[in-house]
């Protein structure tokens, strides 16, 4: 599940991150203790922490004492901000320095986006 | 969680008679049934003759029982140390142990062999056969229990201490310096023939020697410090030795 | 109950052969520990030290405060595990479980029989008769259910099958979060336990490398491939561990911080950046000249 990329536990704060995004994981909803994190998946309860506790300095989780660990309420919103400011850079430029790299040229682009704009309006 | 426990010697000694007693029953079992079947048979078939006649055999056991507990002594450290050191008992607590160890079983083996001599005397009676001691003993008949007692016991404790200083010596240094240090360690067993005259081969060292048995005092005196010698001995020996893997 | 460990210029001399030199480093304890080095860095005589099964020959060793040779009331509390351990000849499964049950304050009955079931030990059976995977076996469940504060496996469970060593981690993990303790295991499978880790030691040759939290060291190694030319130019400055060609295409495992413009610049360049796995990394960093590249 988890590997060399980068850290174990940033790898376990973007699954988290990813499960508030997509729906998954609901504001409130209680996310599993680090212990049965690390239980789960056979990694030191300290590093499932740390993941944790990146995502509770970014504002995405909150800690109820003796309960466990909750998805705030401001989670989705503040990941979809954060993912929307990142597209532009990470998905747009890279499919253009793609297209630029095997030869598709940008009016082929822009004719398939309004394609997709022309069904969306319909 | 931690729950209150022994004293680690008593721990050590606890597990080591433990261990070691189907050894030490089955020795005794043999021996006995070895001895008994000797003296029936030399009997029955009268065989050996004016010799034996007249003599007691169960004198004679003293000699197995030594050598038996001296080899049960060199086993100690080599087979043992390494457990105890590994399940977090000191070498300090391992010596201690074994010393209890000692004179437990030379307590029980005396008791066997003393019990031996009123058995003995009830069958030579019942056949009317009579019964003399060969060699010189702290004790003139075979009625004195009390020193029968006292003289094999200090005898097996110093034939185990000397079996014990053997084995860790091999245990600590290399086999070739352990061989010419045996000799030493049989000094506290020598040392206890000579004191207590008890044996063939006490006679023997006595006639070597020149020696005249020793009075009560000193015999004790020795034995004390036998004790205290053997202790100590494995201590120096043992208290920094490196536990490894290997045996010997 | 966690008991810290400080070593000072530790020194270990076989005679004339230093097994380890001037060895330092202090663990706070209550954590899980891998201790990495190849054959005959001293792995192993460090442990031995820490277990007060050797006396050093240099330096200082304290466990809890105290020095810990001969010292009754810390090496109750180390328990330290190699194979199947230092058990008598001819003794069975169960008379070895019986002396550690007697010998440890910490020992913890129940928990010992639910991993003899565990791993299926044949109580009955005597210890030398037992295969390489069930002295193992033996020997993981004597240090788990041994509760000592210090419990330290030295490759302990290399001669188990895969699914018995999976099963024995799991154990390592639930119990040490239960019952916190400290754990120090040492061992080639860097992969396998790497993820267990919180802290990690790395020796060499009798000398201590490294001794950091696990991802800290794993991050600070990086594979750069691309054409050789940029990627010598990107590697320059840099510490390089090792390289591999082919062709016209170069491949540079680093070690060290990359700072964000290198890497910016090494992206604008075409060049591909790529994580070192733990392994690759202690591979790389304890490398001798014999080695083949």
């Amino acid at each position: 599940m988890f590997d060399d990329r980068s850290p174990i536990y940033q790898q376990i704060a973007d699954q988290i991150k990813e499960d508030v995004v997509s729906g998954v994981l609901r504001e409130d909803e209680q996310v599993m203790s680090t212990n049965q994190y690390a239980s789960f998946y056979r990694i030191n309860p300290a590093t499932a922490a740390k993941g944790f506790q990146l995502l509770t300095d970014e504002g995405i989780l909150y800690k109820k004492r003796g309960i466990g660990m909750f998805v705030s309420a401001e989670a989705r919103q503040t990941l979809l901000a954060q993912r929307r400011e990142r597209f532009f850079e990470e998905v747009v430029d890279r499919m253009l320095a793609e297209a630029a790299k095997i030869g598709v040229p940008i009016e082929e682009i822009i004719g398939r986006i309004e394609q997709a704009k022309g069904r969306e309006d319909v | 969680m931690t729950r209150s426990r022994k004293h680690p010697a008593l721990i050590v000694a606890g597990n080591l008679m433990y261990t070691y007693r189907w050894v030490l029953a089955t020795y005794w079992l043999v021996f006995i049934v070895i001895y008994v079947g000797i003296g029936f048979i030399l009997r029955m078939n009268g065989t050996a003759g004016g010799d034996i006649d007249g003599q007691s055999i169960w004198e004679g056991a003293g000699s197995s029982p030594k050598i038996f507990l001296m080899v049960v002594g060199i086993m100690m450290t080599p087979l043992s140390l390494a457990s105890f050191v590994a399940n977090g008992i000191t070498r300090r607590h391992f010596i201690g142990g074994v010393m209890l160890v000692i004179a437990i079983f030379a307590i029980v083996s005396s008791i066997l062999l003393t019990v031996g001599y009123p058995i003995e005397r009830a069958v030579y009676e019942m056949n009317g056969w009579p019964l003399a001691l060969k060699n010189p003993h702290l004790f003139e008949t075979t009625r004195q229990y009390g020193w029968i007692f006292v003289e094999s016991f200090l005898l097996f404790f110093a034939y185990f201490g000397s079996g014990w200083l053997i084995g860790s010596g091999f245990y600590r240094f290399h086999w070739r310096v352990a061989i010419v240090l045996s000799a030493l360690a049989l000094l506290p067993a020598m040392a206890m023939e000579v004191v207590l005259y008890s044996d063939w081969m006490g006679q023997l060292l006595q006639t070597a020697f020149e020696a005249d048995r020793a009075p009560m005092p000193l015999a004790l005196s020795l034995s004390v410090i036998v004790a205290a010698l053997t202790a100590a001995l494995n201590y120096l020996m043992l208290r920094h030795v490196a536990i490894k893997k290997k045996l010997i | 109950m966690t008991l810290g460990i400080e070593v000072n210029g530790l020194r270990l001399d076989y005679g004339k052969f230093a097994a380890l030199r001037d060895v330092s480093f202090k663990l706070q304890g209550g954590k899980i520990y891998g201790l990495l080095g190849r054959n005959g860095s001293g792995k192993t005589s460090l442990l031995s030290i820490l277990a007060s099964f050797r006396k050093h020959t240099g330096g200082s060793v304290a466990i809890g405060g105290e020095a810990p040779f001969e010292n009754a009331r810390i090496v109750e509390q180390v328990c330290f595990i190699q194979e199947s351990g230092h058990m008598t000849d001819g003794v069975k499964v169960r008379d070895a479980l019986k002396l550690a049950a007697s010998c440890w304050p910490n020992w913890d009955d129940d928990y010992a029989d639910k991993l003899i079931r565990l791993f299926n030990l044949p109580v009955k059976k005597r210890v030398m008769a037992l295969s390489r995977g069930m002295k193992s076996a033996l020997g993981v469940t004597l240090g788990l259910a041994s509760r000592a504060p210090v419990t330290i496996f030295d490759e302990a469970y290399l001669g188990m099958d895969a699914p018995s060593r999976y099963a024995f981690y799991e154990e390592l993990l639930n119990d040490y979060m239960e019952n916190p303790r400290t754990f120090i295991l040492s061992t080639h499978l860097i992969e396998e336990v790497g993820s267990l880790f919180e802290e990690v030691l790395v020796l060499d040759e009798g000398k201590l490398l490294f001794h950091e939290e696990t991802e800290a060291l794993r991050s600070r190694g990086a594979a750069i491939t691309g054409p050789a030319e940029a990627v010598d130019r990107i590697a320059e400055g840099l510490t390089v561990l090792g390289e591999q060609k082919l062709g016209r295409t170069k491949s540079v495992t680093v070690f060290g911080a990359l700072t964000e413009e290198k890497r910016k610049a090494a992206q604008s360049e075409g060049l591909e950046f790529g994580p070192v796995s733990l392994q690759d990394l202690f591979v790389h960093l304890t490398k001798k000249r014999g080695d083949k590249q």
